[in-house]
């Protein structure tokens, strides 16, 4: 279990981030966890729960719930929620962790990016990297442009067949890949490379964005700079929080579901049916970015521990 | 015998892998960003001791080696074999063959109580007690008093094994060695 000190620590920290939000303005509702609807995402398992409803999931992330509270009033709202993913357990990751997810109406990805800054800078006690990074602000890097300044090369443009060939040219165990013709293995390659090579160059604490159009996620296309509105914060290569601006196209949200339904058949997982209600509320929804942040891993980073275990209650 | 998917793999665990039995020494799980998972694992083979690091994907399953522990004490070798009987009150005997003694060799001295691993009930592996007190049948002849000059000679031990010792220790002496390093510890409590 956990010191007690760092239990004290989580509890202020709480409470500053619930005074962080509400000086803005920005009101925390509480959606059910358990949920008629699963998330699609290949790579997360939801937990299945057995109700007198039906079969209903535990929620990977209050963002289809949230999304509807959007829908219907059109405010700027913050949950602090346990999530569920399944499969899902190591140094930084518990099968159950709790997220802080909010979403601001009519702010772009830069506004949310500095939020999260202004988030981070409003909490007791930072660790000393914080002072450092502070000072320069978080630097924004764009994987778009990393990538093509490192491989000379867009990474939308390569096929998963070159991808695969710079993947295992690098000479470590890739024995957990495997070859598929599709974007999702173009997706975990991209990702193999930006560990492997690019991240080794980048400072400890930095905002990634401009992500490539094979990991759009949820997010908008930016189709002037054609790569994903989106934004990931990490911290000494753990990831913190997942921005995106957020996709309200129903059409476009179709088509990823049906999407991501055929990577997870090629990888023999289930199908799972597009929440309806999710997708309509999206269509509904204000314009709007919103941002997931592990809370757990922030605390861990915040207070200098290595892993969950130290930070979370585990009984 | 089962198998096992990644997230049940912990430290200790025994399983095949290419059709050797391992024991599962350290399991990372890895997940970055929103990408496919894997587990980078740490494994012992427990055929040739070597440890080896490999990758899984996340949810891939390994068939559990029927591989058991015993504490067993060695009686005798007749060259070929190596004979230990459990200590459980069986009295069940197990001949180990020359690779499977390997290192051990060093130390076995009757009635040493080892760690013999068996796989499909054949013994592959036998592990010497950590410390072992064994008697000096061959060293050059120390000179009285020579306690302080703090240097070493070789010394031959019963069972042919040669280890460091100080100046001082003298061919009949019994002397404990860690097993584990090879090392010199001092002289046998009981002398």
């Amino acid at each position: 279990m956990p010191a007690w000190d760092v239990i004290i620590r989580r509890s202020q920290i709480l409470s500053e981030i619930r005074g962080f939000f509400e000086a803005r303005h920005v009101t925390e509702v509480t959606t059910p966890s358990l949920y008629s609807a699963a998330s699609f995402d290949p790579h997360l398992a939801s937990f299945v729960v057995a109700t007198d409803q039906g079969q209903q999931f535990l929620q990977t992330s209050p963002e289809y719930a949230l999304k509807r509270v959007l829908a219907e009033y059109r405010q700027p709202v913050f949950e602090i929620t346990p999530a569920f993913r399944a499969g899902d357990i190591g140094r930084n990751h518990n099968p159950e962790f709790l997220m802080l997810e909010w979403y601001r109406p009519d702010f772009s990805l830069v506004d949310l990016m500095e939020e999260v800054e202004q988030l981070l800078d409003a909490l007791p006690e930072p660790p000393s990297l914080w002072a450092e990074c502070r000072k320069a602000g978080i630097p924004k890097v764009s994987f778009q442009q990393i990538f093509i300044e490192t491989f000379n090369e867009k990474p939308d443009d390569l096929s998963s067949a070159a991808l695969w060939e710079m993947v295992r040219s690098e000479d470590v165990d890739v024995e957990h890949l495997v070859f598929i013709d599709d974007s999702l293995f173009k997706s975990d390659c991209l990702d193999f490379l930006f560990k492997q090579v690019l991240e080794p160059t980048l400072p400890p604490v930095y905002f990634l964005t401009e992500f490539p159009l094979c990991q759009s996620a949820l997010a908008v296309i930016d189709n002037d700079r054609q790569t994903a509105s989106r934004f990931e914060l990490y911290w000494q290569g753990v990831e913190l929080a997942n921005g995106y601006e957020e996709l309200r196209d129903v059409v476009e949200i179709n088509h990823r579901g049906a999407l991501a339904n055929e990577q997870r058949k090629r990888r023999g997982l289930s199908h799972i049916e597009i929440d309806q209600a999710f997708v309509n509320a999206s269509a509904r929804m204000p314009a709007c970015a919103g941002v997931a942040l592990g809370f757990d891993r922030l605390l861990m980073v915040w207070l200098e521990k290595h892993q969950l275990a130290e930070v979370q209650l585990s009984l | 015998m089962g198998t096992f998917s990644t997230n049940e793999f912990k430290s200790g665990l025994k399983v095949l892998l290419e059709g050797d039995p391992c024991s599962i020494v350290e399991n990372e799980f890895v997940k970055p960003g929103k990408g496919q998972a894997f587990n980078r694992v740490r494994l012992k083979n427990l055929k040739t001791g070597r440890v080896w690091e490999r990758t899984f994907k996340s949810g891939e399953s390994l068939e559990g080696a029927d591989v058991m522990e015993y504490e067993m004490e060695y009686m005798y070798s007749d060259g070929e074999y190596w004979h230990f009987m459990k200590t459980d009150d069986s009295f069940e005997q197990i001949a180990a063959d020359k690779t499977a003694v390997a290192d051990a060799m060093n130390w076995l001295k009757e009635n040493s109580r080892c760690t013999v691993t068996l796989w499909n009930d054949v013994p592959i592996l036998v592990q010497a007690p950590n410390f072992v007190d064994l008697e000096i049948v061959e060293t050059d002849p120390g000179l009285k008093g020579d306690t302080a000059t703090g240097g070493s000679k070789p010394a031959t031990l019963t069972t042919g094994a040669v280890v460091k010792v100080p100046l001082f220790i003298n061919i009949g002496e019994q002397i404990r060695v860690d097993t584990r390093t090879g090392e010199y510890q001092g002289r046998s409590k009981s002398n």
